[in-house]
């Protein structure tokens, strides 16, 4: 039995039962795949009933797209895009120990993110207000519920409303599920901001950042494609 | 390069009225979007097999819960026709 560790790392970044940084770093960012693999079916058991729902239903599902706006969705891709490569840019800034950039890329993809979801909460808004939660009231904008929408086919065809309202449950449900993922990102990438600023976390060893990186890059995966399929599929 | 792809997703959506190929261009430029994410950004470009192992393990199940369902609603004559993929069946 060798008690004898080969390791050189500085003293209490590596956990006992690993030989060395680069085994742990490996371990660690092996879990957060295994977990963005769980995900993926997480997320893609919605995208599943969404393809069957949309098949079955879809000219409600098309007027459902049509209630969006495809810029300010567009803008918001954009918006995680652009967090997504500062967010990489973070993990470089750590790798190469540069604590001074890794604050401004850490503070930047938050920003990003923040924004994602100040324009999300507009457009949720927007649309509770055109009476599109799902429900009792759908199809009557807020404050209006007596009188029908303008413009509105529901009056005349129940069945297609139906199937629009069925559009909006699956929008809801999964942007909201989204938000949450981002929500849980901006927390993480807080703390560590919070500890970098603090101390030399992030260039001291880079593999936390990189882990949460991995997993927010998976977050605007999922958005790269509740785009197209809320958002762009209008006919 | 990743906002060239979402411009051109968003514009083919808004201007071209593409029918049935609507979906599978969409759903393309995201497959596009998703490969230069995970290649570049998650460094999957320089990664070991084992992680490579779980990616695919990932979308291989994905990929089997959505044709095993999507088999089972298209051949029951639920879905209107014109509405399936060009060739599909009949």
């Amino acid at each position: 039995l060798s008690l004898d560790t080969a390791s050189h790392e500085p003293h209490g970044l590596v956990a006992h039962h690993f030989e060395n940084l680069e085994q742990q770093r490996d371990a660690s960012s092996l879990g957060m795949w295994l977990f963005l693999a769980s995900e993926v079916l997480f997320f893609g058991a919605l995208f599943t009933s969404y393809a069957v729902m949309r098949s079955l239903f879809p000219r409600g599902f098309a007027a459902g797209s049509n209630e969006l706006d495809p810029l300010l969705g567009g803008i918001n891709t954009a918006v995680l895009l652009t967090s997504s490569l500062s967010m990489a840019l973070g993990v470089w800034a750590a790798q190469t120990s540069q604590r001074r950039l890794l604050h401004v890329f850490l503070g930047l993809t938050m920003l990003f993110g923040a924004t994602f979801l100040v324009i999300k909460a507009y457009e949720w808004h927007h649309e509770y207000e055109k009476g599109l939660v799902p429900g009792e009231g759908f199809g009557h904008p807020h404050g209006a519920v007596s009188q029908p929408s303008p413009g509105e086919e529901h009056a005349a065809n129940p069945e297609l409303m139906r199937q629009k309202q069925m559009f909006f449950v699956f929008y809801f449900i999964i942007t909201g599920l989204h938000a949450l993922h981002m929500l849980v990102g901006l927390g993480v990438l807080g703390v560590q901001l919070t500890l970098a600023l603090r101390s030399d976390f992030g260039v001291r060893d880079w593999g936390p950042i990189e882990v949460s990186g991995l997993y927010w890059h998976f977050v605007d995966i999922v958005w790269i494609f509740v785009f197209p399929l809320l958002y762009l599929l209008r006919t | 390069m990743l906002l060239l792809l979402t411009a051109t997703t968003a514009l083919i959506a808004i201007n071209l009225h593409l029918g049935r190929w609507e979906i599978p261009v969409a759903l393309g430029i995201a497959g596009a979007k998703t490969l230069l994410v995970g290649l570049f950004f998650m460094h999957l470009l320089y990664s070991n097999r084992l992680t490579w192992l779980v990616v695919a393990a990932g979308v291989l199940f994905f990929v089997i819960m959505l044709s095993l369902t999507l088999a089972d609603y298209w051949t029951r004559h639920w879905v209107p026709s014109e509405r399936l993929p060009a060739g599909w069946l009949f």
